[in-house]
């Protein structure tokens, strides 16, 4: 599992995409799709590249056809070493079809493109939505986010939305239904992760441990984001302009979205604002609510926060385990394994409340 | 220590010349990148402050806390064998107290090292 990076790793370095025989393709084939006359890219360059996926920005003056005029898109892709742990491509791209269609603020997805010939590797192209998505600024500049409960609002609204997606989905059928109960499920696939990196962290088993003694009942399962947070969504003019980063979405309890988003390790420079570090949660509860969210009680929310930093810990693990491995040296990745100590202080604190 | 300047004193002046003499100089886009370094470099100044005697505590409180199982455990092992002993539910009740005090003993002692900053906010 990875997380989009926090930050945009800038550059317009000429790696892959903007070889020139490699562009010259990508313009026939955008041709096509886009039914126009003519098709020139006239800029493209990466915005963002992780370890699982690379975006790049791509700026395009099309002639004839639907499209006619400029536009500024988004090409979404593989990277060249991906590993394949979350959702291909093509799935992405139908869940951003199935997301968009059903209300939720995305960018738009235009078209999916599987042949090799192209550019050798799957990818995607999709509107490029204004304004920032920087965690940081997002809780911490007033001039980005002047009004934070009015956004808080608006990506509860927003969830309901996504939450109002049910099974079975004819277009989504390549995800996994939950067997049992999906609480129950997540702690099995963490323990298994744990054992398999050889992990030593007590204060994570207790973390699981708990959660298994007091999982809930899931009432209703739905499509959930899985990586709902701030940083994830990009802000313009104040407003929500859209949510990124689709790669993790499956069937689930609407509650674990919930217990993402207000967690205490997603919240930034805005620690006691506890829905994403913009607004308190009844701010974003009450959005949630008014376009036909379920309620979340207290109770749910500690629990689906603690099942969100346990979450984290073990991607954390994980993360740091590229590292110590070998496979892919990396400061970040390194720092991010002295991150679980953070994780496993706000899970005794989750968890202690018990004993008060 | 063998040798003056030693490994804490060492890092901190590598610090201090990243944050007063490079920092300055390096594009926006190696911003990011080099206070990752600053970040690393601080905490294992803390760590070579630090990391012994908290071990040496945290070894013996769980060693207490295991009993005969933990004999002639390392940290790790001990570590791990208290994580599956978890796991089994073996403190869900009895002794969950001193198994809460033990584990927030060690969260705190390696805050102190990682993100002491989190411990002063204290929220």
């Amino acid at each position: 599992m990875g997380l989009s990076p926090l930050h945009a790793i800038a550059g317009d370095k000429a790696a892959g995409l903007a070889a020139p025989e490699l562009l010259q393709r990508l313009e026939q084939w955008l041709c096509r799709e886009a039914r126009a006359t003519q098709f020139v890219i006239k800029q493209i360059s990466m915005l963002s590249g992780g370890a699982i996926q690379e975006n790049w920005s791509l700026s395009a003056e099309v002639t004839g056809g639907p499209h006619a005029g400029p536009h500024d898109w988004v090409l979404r892709t593989d990277a060249p070493s991906a590993v394949a742990v979350s959702l291909t491509r093509a799935q992405e791209y139908a869940v951003l079809r199935v997301a968009h269609n059903a209300g939720v603020q995305v960018a738009r997805p235009l078209w999916l493109c599987q042949d090799a010939q192209v550019i050798g590797r799957d990818f995607f192209i999709m509107e490029r939505l204004p304004g920032i998505a920087a965690a940081h600024r997002v809780t911490r500049d007033a001039t980005v986010v002047p009004d934070g409960p009015r956004l808080a609002v608006e990506l509860g609204v927003n969830l309901a939305m996504l939450h109002a997606v049910e099974p079975p989905n004819v277009d989504l059928s390549f995800l996994p239904l939950p067997a049992g109960n999906p609480a129950l499920e997540a702690i099995a696939n963490y323990r298994a992760y744990l054992d398999e990196i050889g992990s030593t962290h007590p204060v994570v088993e207790l973390g699981l441990r708990w959660c298994e003694l007091n999982a809930p009942e899931t009432w209703r399962v739905c499509l959930i984001h899985r990586d709902y947070r701030t940083g994830n969504y990009m802000v313009h003019g104040g407003r929500l302009a859209g949510v990124l980063d689709w790669e993790f979405t499956g069937w689930g309890d609407p509650r674990e979205d919930i217990g993402w988003f207000t967690a205490k390790c997603w919240r930034f420079a805005g620690r006691q604002r506890d829905a994403g570090g913009i607004a308190g949660s009844e701010d974003f509860m009450r959005g949630y609510l008014a376009a036909g969210g379920s309620p979340a009680t207290a109770a749910d929310l500690r629990y689906w926060q603690a099942m969100a930093h346990l979450r984290w810990a073990v991607i954390a693990l994980q993360q740091a385990e590229r590292h110590l491995s070998g496979r892919q040296c990396s400061l970040e990745l390194a720092l991010t394994g002295r991150l679980v100590v953070d994780l496993e202080y706000e899970i005794l604190k989750l968890i202690g409340e018990d004993h008060a | 220590m063998l040798d003056r300047p030693d490994a804490r004193e060492l890092l901190l002046t590598a610090r201090q010349t990243l944050l007063e003499r490079l920092l300055p100089a390096l594009p926006e886009a190696q911003r990011y990148d080099a206070l990752m370094v600053s970040n690393a470099l601080a905490i294992a100044v803390r760590e070579v402050e630090l990391d012994a005697p908290a071990a040496h505590r945290e070894r013996a409180a769980l060693a207490d806390l295991l009993g005969a199982t933990g004999q002639g455990l390392d940290l790790p092992e001990l570590r791990r064998v208290l994580g599956s002993h978890i796991r089994l539910g073996m403190f869900d009740h009895a002794r969950r107290d001193e198994l809460m005090a033990v584990l927030h003993a060690s969260v705190e002692a390696r805050l102190a090292i990682s993100n002491p900053k989190l411990l002063a906010a204290g929220d």
